[in-house]
């Protein structure tokens, strides 16, 4: 299809011989928002790396050919001796020099965007969670990515602040047209954000639109026999 | 006062002026000014990478590489070398492998490496008696051959560092990150690999077998305490190295002292200033 960006087939990597991802496809379109949903050690973040190519796999990965990927891991953890701030962070991207860093550098336009300019000149290692999230999720957008990829982005930073991180990737899908990979645990933020769903544990439980795969039935084959869907007045919901 | 403080500092001018103009000391300092500047920066990414034991490892296992080189024939830096790569691909290899801790692995094989290289060297006629300059180092022993050998692997150290600074530096941030922007990290981790191992073996002339990875990680450690930046980090840990090698060089010479650890003691008091001053300021 002419839109499409990614399709992703028979997907399966194996460790020591036991299969941690096993036979998960999914196709998706340029400017979709994809979920992926499942329990802890269903193989999410390895199904990431498998379509990343950071991880060995079988299988068939397609993107398209224009594709420029940004991705921002689970866990981002810069040790406090290593004083990188994030002005230099931008710049190990960008074609500037690195040790002459100009005040018109590239790096405020995509910190603007996320709100966190006035934190150019801030140590990498003395960032909040939320702040150092806004900062990665500025960092994968500032190669020109036309898809993130992003990896539980709510995670360890509070509710305000997942918030703003989910926010601003809605806006960016509708005035950008940016293509989002994301995990996450939060089935709020897959009902009110993505487009597509894609639940596994080990293998593909269920693909498609969230209102009408997340079902009781997948739920309960993902989380157990006591998971099911709380539809809210306001269209959000819970398990 | 005033006389004695003249008294002193004339005493000590004319020391200067008179080591500096000792030809063996020029060339020990053109080699320990170039030495200090590549082990610096090189060291930057060891501290930032949390390689210091790696280091450790790579260096004592030079020795290995000097013994059997002398024992073969060949120049002992090809050995150091070459047993330096080895030590630290089977580093790297038994890691992957996930049945020892790294720091468990490491401290076999630096503790082995370093014994069998002093058994080998103790064993050889002719060589016992060099085994304390390979061990320690010795700067003022560099002949005008070591000096332009040694400027021109330094150079292409550091035209190699240059090139791949924003690299390393994004794999020391995060590894997939860097492998998704396009770095290939494999190819980046085996050059910093032949890189160290290259300046493991001219230091061998400077510092010795033993003190090689404080010549890296010492300015580094330093720089940390003071630096607002990364790019600052790289800058001090290059000055903070040039002076303890200037100054253990000058310091060594002026006393009769052993070169090598002077050198690393001047460095190591200088960490030890930017300690206390990063602890003050802290407060």
């Amino acid at each position: 299809m002419e839109d499409q960006i990614l399709l992703a087939e028979h997907i399966t990597v194996q460790r020591s011989g036991t299969a941690i991802v096993n036979d998960v496809s999914v196709s998706l379109q340029r400017g979709e928002v994809l979920a992926i949903v499942g329990p802890n050690g269903a193989g999410k973040t390895t199904f990431m790396k498998a379509i990343l190519g950071l991880t060995q796999s079988r299988g068939k990965i397609t993107w398209a050919p224009d594709v420029t990927i940004g991705y921002v891991p689970q866990k981002v953890s810069i040790s406090s001796s290593f004083p990188v701030t994030v002005g230099e962070f931008f710049l190990l991207k960008s074609r500037e020099a690195f040790w002459f860093r100009s005040k018109k550098s590239q790096s405020n336009v995509w910190l603007a965007r996320v709100g966190a300019e006035h934190l150019v000149d801030k140590k990498m290692a003395e960032l909040s969670g939320g702040e150092l999230q806004r900062v990665l999720i500025a960092y994968a957008l500032s190669g020109d990515a036309n898809v993130l990829c992003l990896d539980e982005p709510s995670a360890g930073i509070d509710i305000g602040g997942g918030q703003t991180v989910y926010g601003l990737l809605s806006e960016l899908r509708k005035t950008q047209n940016k293509t989002v990979i994301l995990i996450s645990h939060d089935l709020d933020v897959v009902f009110k954000y993505a487009d597509q769903v894609l639940c596994i544990d080990q293998r593909m439980i269920c693909s498609g639109r969230p209102s009408t795969v997340l079902t009781t039935e997948t739920l309960e084959r993902m989380y157990g026999a006591h998971a099911t869907v709380y539809p809210h007045h306001n269209h959000n919901h819970h398990v | 006062m005033v006389h004695m403080q003249l008294f002193i500092r004339t005493i000590i001018t004319t020391t200067m002026f008179e080591i500096i103009s000792l030809p063996f000391f020029q060339r020990a300092i053109i080699v320990g000014i170039v030495m200090a500047i590549t082990a610096a920066l090189l060291g930057v990414f060891v501290v930032i990478r949390r390689m210091s034991f790696f280091t450790d490892a790579v260096s004592h296992a030079s020795l290995t590489g000097v013994a059997l080189a002398l024992l073969v024939g060949v120049h002992p830096f090809i050995g150091a070398v070459i047993v330096s790569i080895l030590v630290g691909l089977l580093v790297s290899r038994l890691q992957k492998s996930g049945k020892q801790e790294v720091d468990t692995i490491i401290g076999v094989l630096f503790s082995t490496t370093l014994a069998l290289g002093v058994l080998i060297i103790s064993l050889m006629n002719g060589y016992r008696g060099n085994l304390f300059q390979y061990l320690f180092g010795d700067i003022i022993a560099v002949n005008s051959n070591d000096v332009i050998v040694s400027i021109v692997l330094l150079g292409v150290v550091l035209v190699v560092l240059f090139s791949a600074f924003k690299s390393l530096t994004k794999v020391a941030v995060h590894e997939d990150m860097a492998r998704v922007d396009g770095v290939r990290v494999g190819l980046v981790d085996g050059l910093f690999l032949v890189v160290l191992a290259a300046v493991v073996a001219v230091g061998l002339k400077v510092v010795g077998a033993i003190l090689m990875s404080a010549l890296m990680i010492l300015p580094a450690a330093t720089a940390q305490y003071l630096a607002k930046s990364f790019r600052s980090m790289v800058i001090l840990s290059v000055v903070s190295a040039v002076i303890a090698m200037c100054g253990g060089l000058f310091v060594a010479a002026a006393f009769s002292l052993p070169t090598g650890p002077t050198i690393v003691l001047v460095s190591a008091g200088l960490f030890v200033l930017a300690a206390l001053g990063g602890i003050l300021k802290s407060r």
